[in-house]
């Protein structure tokens, strides 16, 4: 899976979530994209919204791909750029964590 | 100590005692049988005082067995076999000195078993000479605890004389409902109906082939009522009265069993291993609140959470601290809600899940989600999330061909006017099993 792909799942998550809690009129002008904030004051999802996300694009992934993979815990949450920024440093997160699943065989 | 429970018996001689496999055996038969088991146990040399396994669920002899085992003074254990893959470490535990196992025929076979009675709080049945009663908890929210009774104690509310009912014994023979059921039916001169078929069908069967009045029962047993329509099938018009208990009801069950049943009284009981079965009365039909506690039971709350201090308390556990404080008040880890005299349970605390400093019930979760089409058992439990602390996690049962994806849409949108956003699940996964064990008591954990 490249980044693109990666994108494409969590761009997916992003707007079943906006369906399922009615966020459809807190969306940014410009749409959803990788540049989208999903964290801090210019996000337009809260904390929950994002937990069920990353939910959402875990069990994805392993539905779909077949990946495996934990993308919220402790070492997410102790880097000091966090992976949830954007829908870009989380696809570039898990992108690194694809590859340290490969590695591992 | 059983001299007032066979006065009742010869009072009714010529009534039904106990029903099984079809068959009525009256109290004439059962103060016979119980003769018939005074000699047996004189014939093995089974001390007073001799802790006694007796393996079997309800049926003719194991209630004769179980009666004359009390007169004799004995411990009594009795373990069915929904707990069939624990007894050997149940046994031991126990340090069981004689075996009773009666058989699917009701053929009994009697064996010495190699341990010996040696725990504390044996002695202290010893030196008072009275029976005891070891009841296993069913570890749903842990390690089983054995908790020993002084059978004086259990036996004394009984003394006061009730109405005899038709009864199924549906909760189990090893189950301190159970032991419950069999003693308030009895020393009220009802009858025993034993089922070997604990399914809704087999229960509704029984209820329409011999009239009965009083089921006790779980609210889980309750919800595979409603979702089976089994009693469009079967008469059930003889059934007076339900009781539910060993777990929480979930107020959607209680509001659609009785439109089901309108003229059925739907009790709530209030019960533990550790300190018997509380009486309770709800304020309405279908409320879940009740005014617990009765003769023999004090109740406080502190901090939120319920304490009870109860004459038919245990005596201890055998395998675990005592959990009485030193003025015998027992903290029954449950959360309720006061309002005047009136009490409603809202959950345990060790269930309560905490999303970003926000508490959800799981009760309450899945008393919504339980009334969706589709869903035929939902369990609901916290999982832990670095973002938020906790998540709330479902696990579901699903009847139909729904992905993940298609079902969770669905769930959200249902419950958007129903619950407040943050006790909506966060984490979703489809199972394929039941998630309620033997005793039909709904298991969180996984």
């Amino acid at each position: 899976m490249d980044k693109q792909d990666i994108v494409k799942v969590i761009l997916g998550s992003l707007q079943d979530i906006i369906e399922e809690h009615d966020l459809a009129e807190e969306i940014p002008e410009n749409g959803i994209n990788a540049d989208t904030f999903l964290l801090g004051r210019r996000s337009f999802v809260d904390s929950l919204n994002l937990v069920s996300m990353i939910v959402d694009v875990e069990q994805k992934l392993n539905a779909q791909h077949g990946i495996g993979i934990t993308i919220a815990d402790e070492r997410a949450m102790s880097r000091e750029k966090s992976p949830f920024r954007t829908v870009e440093t989380l696809a570039e997160y898990i992108e690194e964590l694809i590859h340290e699943l490969d590695a591992r065989g | 100590m059983i001299d007032f429970l066979l006065e009742i018996f010869r009072n009714n001689r010529s009534k039904d005692a106990i029903i099984w496999n079809e068959k009525v055996f009256s109290y004439e038969w059962l103060l016979q049988r119980i003769g018939y088991w005074r000699r047996i146990v004189a014939s093995h040399d089974i001390a007073p005082s001799a802790v006694t396994v007796i393996e079997a669920d309800f049926s003719p002899n194991s209630v004769a067995l179980f009666l004359t085992l009390v007169e004799h003074g004995c411990i009594l254990v009795p373990l069915t076999s929904s707990v069939e893959s624990q007894k050997p470490d149940f046994i031991a535990m126990a340090q069981g000195e004689v075996s009773f196992v009666i058989n699917d025929d009701d053929s009994v076979d009697v064996k010495k078993l190699p341990f010996s009675a040696e725990h504390d709080l044996y002695q202290i049945l010893k030196k008072r000479r009275h029976p005891g009663l070891v009841l296993f908890s069913s570890g749903s929210t842990g390690k089983s605890k054995a908790a020993l009774h002084d059978f004086v104690n259990l036996l004394d509310k009984f003394r006061v004389p009730r109405h005899g009912l038709r009864t199924i014994t549906f909760l189990l023979y090893d189950h301190i409902g159970g032991v419950n059921t069999l003693l308030y039916t009895l020393s009220n001169a009802g009858c025993v109906i034993s089922v070997f078929d604990r399914s809704p069908e087999g229960v509704f069967r029984a209820i329409e082939r011999h009239r009965v009045e009083l089921l006790p029962t779980s609210p889980t047993f309750i919800n595979m009522i409603i979702l089976s329509e089994v009693y469009q099938k079967y008469d059930s018009s003889s059934l007076k009265t339900i009781t539910y208990g060993t777990e929480p009801m979930p107020e959607s069950t209680l509001k659609r069993i009785h439109r089901i049943f309108p003229d059925v009284r739907l009790q709530q009981t209030y019960g533990l291993s550790e300190l018997g079965i509380l009486r309770s009365k709800s304020k309405d039909p279908d409320s879940l609140w009740v005014r617990v506690g009765g003769e023999g039971y004090e109740t406080k709350i502190v901090d939120g959470i319920l304490w009870i201090r109860a004459k038919s308390a245990m005596l201890g556990y055998l395998n675990a601290p005592t959990p009485f404080d030193e003025d015998g008040w027992f903290n029954t880890g449950d959360v309720v809600e006061q309002e005047g005299e009136y009490l409603r349970i809202l959950g345990r605390e060790s269930e309560i899940i905490n999303v970003g400093g926000e508490k959800v019930y799981p009760i309450e979760v899945e008393s919504v989600i339980q009334t969706m089409e589709g869903v035929d058992d939902v369990s609901v439990s916290g999982e832990p999330n670095p973002i938020v602390g906790q998540i709330v996690k479902a696990r579901i049962k699903l009847n139909t061909d729904e992905s993940l994806s298609e079902y969770r849409k669905r769930m959200r949108a249902f419950c958007r006017d129903k619950l407040a956003n943050f006790k909506v699940p966060q984490k979703v996964e489809i199972v394929a099993t039941d998630m309620h064990g033997q005793r039909f008591k709904k298991m969180r954990r996984e």
